[in-house]
């Protein structure tokens, strides 16, 4: 039974869990792993100690705490506060949302203005707090493995094809990957930024550009991006990014793309890293920075306004921001963030997100910018031409189209 | 008639909990598959919007084709191995009971559980290809679960594993069923082994075929937990079924106008099945 | 010689059909960390029941919960079909073509699509998750067995039921005295089949049983899941597949005559 669609029926049960609220307040969250249970620990600790009496409530997956709290919306029994990745327009176009006043309001504008913007309603009023930033384009490697052949961590794409090829005839699977979408739409991403640019990428996939989407580039981008199946096993159909990233810390896989949570995986094997593994930016991406970042959504809830307020103000806080992003694996999002404590892969990703901020050049993840029916359409195109021997890219690029030209 | 009274008092109130519960919720469903509703139900009329986003939906219409390929071996294995099977067993061997309960015990497990062993046994890396491999093969692939073409099938083998003892146990009812008269005569016409089996036998099987197609046809329309536990619909979507891709736009993609029109669609199918037979067995009750 | 073969094909497809189980039960039998690096068809190096002891830890809370469940729901639903059964057999009322016609469809609908209207209704309904609820969810949603018993019943000749209404027996004493003892092979048959469904179900019973009181299929769907490490525990998870499968093959393995004699006697009718 796979985790998403379990959790996606428990999500249901919860439904009907005695929802009295005996809380002030309750966060609805899928932080449920143990970074982010720990996190999550913290900022009740937090809210406790700044008088807001808070109760969360765990699902397991994060599109079932969607359904979830659709769920309890139908029922009448919403929770006052949930954790989304989805865009918080999205939310504002089917339930009212909260309005945390000007001083949140204000330190809200303080923040990357890739986050900030985010973060506000259709009326320009705040109603989300972020808690971390999460890098999603890093490319993982096995430095011992490499180091045994003799290669380096590839700079770019051209560089990284020589290395796995070499990895390949030495009798070492070049690249770790799993069964789920999500995996995919990484190593797509990964050449897409890393190929193209910034700008390809925006107009073509978030705005889909029918012209740019049709052309001969993205054809070669797909073309790159099957290809890139050949450095791949056939066992990836039954493990997730864990059992992934579990292939390189044994040592028989060299490479793996997926976001900065695998940091903590690698800690806890007792990985250094610089020396048996390394965290760069996909190759050919540079400093980019392509980034989702954990965001809490207030839902309109007059009586409870108040609360609402002072636990927004709380967790924006330069150091709980801070504390709360290291439990978690992540980079804080305030500017001005105390960075110490946070490991070496930690503080480039954070280094690299500050200066992209200040040239106006981060990316923020699809999944806050593209609508769900495309987000998904999207995933379920790039997940069936990988697994295609079949469909050409040119087929690819018309249902890309199609996939992202969808509106809810 | 006190005693019609009471019976039907008993009867009548569970008639009505069950038209809600039944086609009470069936209605609810089909007024939300008439609505855009996304992300909550909406009362918002929209006609057969949702059908046709349904139909050009490469996704359902990839679906509605592998529901096509399973479905024709998932009925017709069964039938042909269940069918053996009751032969064999009829045959009055030793530890006839033993082996009536292995080649039934497959019913017992949930699609969980046979989902689950059928995944560990089709692994390509540490599967029975890798227990071949180490027994010398060392070329031998059995990658049915990575590959588009063939998942679907990966499908098939785990359904005809589970389905084929109780097909089996139709069939041997069957069997037993058959006059013994009838055999004797025939016997002493002289008829044996496989005029027998043509001529008399699989004749009166009739009836246990069509048990049997009864429950095999709606069982593969109905198919969901199997396609979660064994391929998540995968690789890709390739080997996605309606019912798999009907929870999938209900629950995790949140389009419940969507998830709600082939739910109906999925109803219908099962419907096309069923009201033929419903309608004939009822117009039988009168007549009989 | 023709039996010779007869044996060797049986046996032959007996193995076959064994092999997933069997598989299973070898590989629950290994220690964790074999599996990461062998196959599923290597024999334990050190065969031991490590990972039964574990998935007995975990699971045995939820095998009393499914016995719960599964006992009152047969015995409820299988009670009420043959009342129903009875009913609608013998009993002439305006409109019993429609509700036949019905009630045959109703047996062939897929409930998973009730899911999300039962759940919503449910909440509105303030009720509360619990096996209560769970279990009358089940009972309402196995109405349609009643079919099973009204076919069987046609058989039955109104003379048996004309002479013990002149014996003076009233409604109950005619279920209770003639319907039921005869209606034994139908019986075991539903009894069977529903508890399997019953004790194999999941998905109802994830989202209407009580949240720290889980069934069986519910808990092993949710061992599975929780994996903190990448390694997947698969000694453990085969241990508690066979543990949750186990009353349903003991089940198979001392009523599985019955079983057929009741398809015999008509169960399943063409």
């Amino acid at each position: 039974m796979t985790r998403l669609a379990l959790a996606s029926v428990r999500a249901l049960a919860l439904l009907l869990a005695g929802v009295a609220q005996a809380a002030d307040l309750e966060l609805l969250h899928s932080w449920t792993s143990g970074s982010e249970a720990a996190m999550v620990t913290e900022l009740k600790a937090a809210a406790q100690r700044g008088g807001v009496d808070l109760k969360t409530t765990a699902v397991a997956g994060s599109s079932n705490a969607n359904t979830l709290l659709k769920a309890r919306f139908l029922s009448g029994h919403a929770p006052t506060l949930a954790q989304t990745d989805k865009p918080l327009r999205i939310w504002a176009e089917a339930v009212p949302l909260a309005d945390l006043g000007p001083d949140v309001g204000a330190q809200i504008a303080a923040l990357p203005h890739a986050v900030a913007v985010e973060l506000r309603d259709a009326r320009h009023k705040p109603a989300a707090v972020p808690l971390n930033v999460h890098r999603l384009n890093t490319l993982w490697s096995n430095r011992r493995v490499l180091r045994v052949h003799g290669l380096g961590v590839p700079q770019d794409w051209d560089e990284f094809h020589r290395t796995a090829a070499a990895l390949l005839r030495a009798g070492v699977l070049p690249l770790a990957i799993g069964s789920s979408a999500g995996q995919k739409l990484s190593l797509f991403v990964g050449i897409v930024l890393g190929r193209a640019g910034r700008d390809f990428f925006e107009r073509a996939v978030v705005q889909a550009d029918p012209a740019l989407l049709a052309g001969e580039r993205m054809a070669a981008l797909l073309q790159e991006f099957r290809s890139l199946k050949g450095y791949t096993d056939a066992g990836q159909v039954s493990r997730d990014w864990t059992g992934a990233t579990a292939l390189l810390l044994q040592g028989r896989a060299a490479f793996q793309f997926t976001g900065d949570w695998a940091n903590g995986e690698f800690q806890k094997a007792g990985w250094r890293p610089g020396v048996d593994y390394d965290c760069t930016a996909a190759p050919g991406n540079g400093g980019l920075h392509y980034f989702e970042f954990d965001r809490l959504v207030f839902f309109a809830q007059p009586a409870r306004l108040g609360s609402q307020q002072r636990l927004a103000g709380l967790l924006l806080q330069a150091d709980t921001s801070a504390r709360l992003a290291r439990l978690k694996g992540g980079i804080p999002v305030r500017r001005d963030a105390d960075l110490s404590g946070f490991n070496a892969c930690a503080q480039r990703s954070a280094a690299d997100f500050r200066a992209g901020e200040a040239r106006g050049e981060l990316v923020l993840a699809l999944s806050a910018r593209l609508g769900e029916s495309a987000y998904g359409g999207l995933r379920d195109v790039l997940s069936a031409y990988w697994a295609s021997e079949r469909m050409t890219p040119q087929q690819a690029q018309t249902r890309l189209a199609q996939a992202l030209r969808q509106k809810d | 008639m006190n005693e019609r009274r009471t019976a039907l008092a008993c009867l009548i109130p569970l008639l009505l909990i069950g038209a809600v519960f039944f086609y009470g919720f069936l209605l609810w469903t089909g007024w939300l598959s008439l609505t855009r509703s996304n992300l909550l139900p909406s009362n918002d009329f929209v006609g057969l919007k949702q059908y046709e986003r349904l139909l050009l939906d490469p996704r359902w219409q990839a679906a509605l084709w592998n529901l096509l390929r399973f479905s024709f071996a998932f009925v017709l294995l069964p039938l042909a191995i269940g069918l053996g099977l009751a032969l064999l067993l009829d045959q009055r061997l030793r530890g006839e009971g033993l082996l009536r309960w292995v080649w039934l015990h497959p019913m017992a497990l949930s699609m969980v559980v046979t989902g689950s062993a059928w995944r560990w046994l089709m692994d390509p890396e540490q599967g029975i290809a890798e227990g071949v491999r180490s027994l010398g093969w060392t070329g031998f692939r059995w990658d049915w679960l990575a590959q588009e073409e063939m998942a679907v099938y990966a499908l098939v083998v785990a359904a005809v594993w589970q389905i084929s003892g109780f097909v089996m146990a139709l069939f041997l009812a069957g069997l037993r069923g058959i006059d013994e008269s009838m055999l004797q005569a025939a016997r002493l016409d002289g008829a044996a082994g496989w005029k027998l089996l043509r001529r008399v036998i699989l004749p009166q099987l009739g009836p246990s075929l069509f048990s049997a197609l009864l429950v095999l046809l709606p069982a593969a329309i109905k198919t969901f937990d199997l396609v979660v536990v064994l391929t998540e619909g995968g690789p890709g979507q390739a080997s996605e079924l309606p019912a798999f891709y009907m929870f999938q736009m209900a629950f995790e993609r949140s389009r419940l106008g969507l998830g709600a029109a082939s739910s109906m669609v999925l109803v219908m199918m099962v419907l096309s099945i069923a009201l033929p037979y419903a309608i004939v067995r009822s117009r039988r009750r009168v007549t009989a | 010689m023709k039996r010779l073969t007869l044996y060797l094909l049986a046996i032959a497809a007996a193995v076959v059909v064994a092999l997933p189980l069997l598989l299973m039960l070898m590989n629950s039998l290994k220690s964790g960390g074999e599996i990461q690096h062998g196959s599923f068809l290597a024999l334990p190096r050190e065969p031991g029941f490590a990972a039964w002891r574990q998935a007995w830890a975990q699971l045995s809370g939820s095998f009393g919960i499914s016995l719960m469940l599964a006992v009152p729901t047969v015995l409820l639903s299988a009670g009420l079909a043959a009342l129903n059964g009875f009913v609608l057999c013998k009993y002439r009322f305006r409109g019993e073509r429609w509700v036949g016609l019905l009630l045959v469809l109703a047996f062939f609908l897929p409930i998973k699509v009730y899911l999300l209207p039962l759940a919503i209704t449910m909440a509105r309904l303030g009720l509360d998750r619990s096996l209560g609820l769970l279990i009358a969810i089940h009972v309402i949603y196995s109405l349609p067995l009643a079919l099973f018993f009204r076919n069987h019943f046609l058989a039955f000749p109104d003379e048996l039921l004309q002479a013990a209404r002149l014996d003076g027996a009233g409604f109950w004493r005619l279920l209770w005295r003639v319907v039921l003892p005869l209606s034994r092979p139908i019986f075991v048959v539903v009894l069977i089949l529903q508890f399997t469904t019953i004790w194999n179900e999941y998905l109802f019973g994830l989202v209407f049983g009580p949240e720290d009181a889980r069934p069986i299929t519910a808990a092993l769907a949710q061992l599975s899941a929780q994996t903190e490490t990448g390694a997947r525990a698969y000694p453990l998870e085969m241990a508690a597949a066979l543990l949750a499968a186990a009353p349903t093959l003991i089940v198979y393995l001392l009523a599985g005559r019955h079983f057929t004699r009741g398809l015999v006697a008509g169960a399943v009718k063409g």
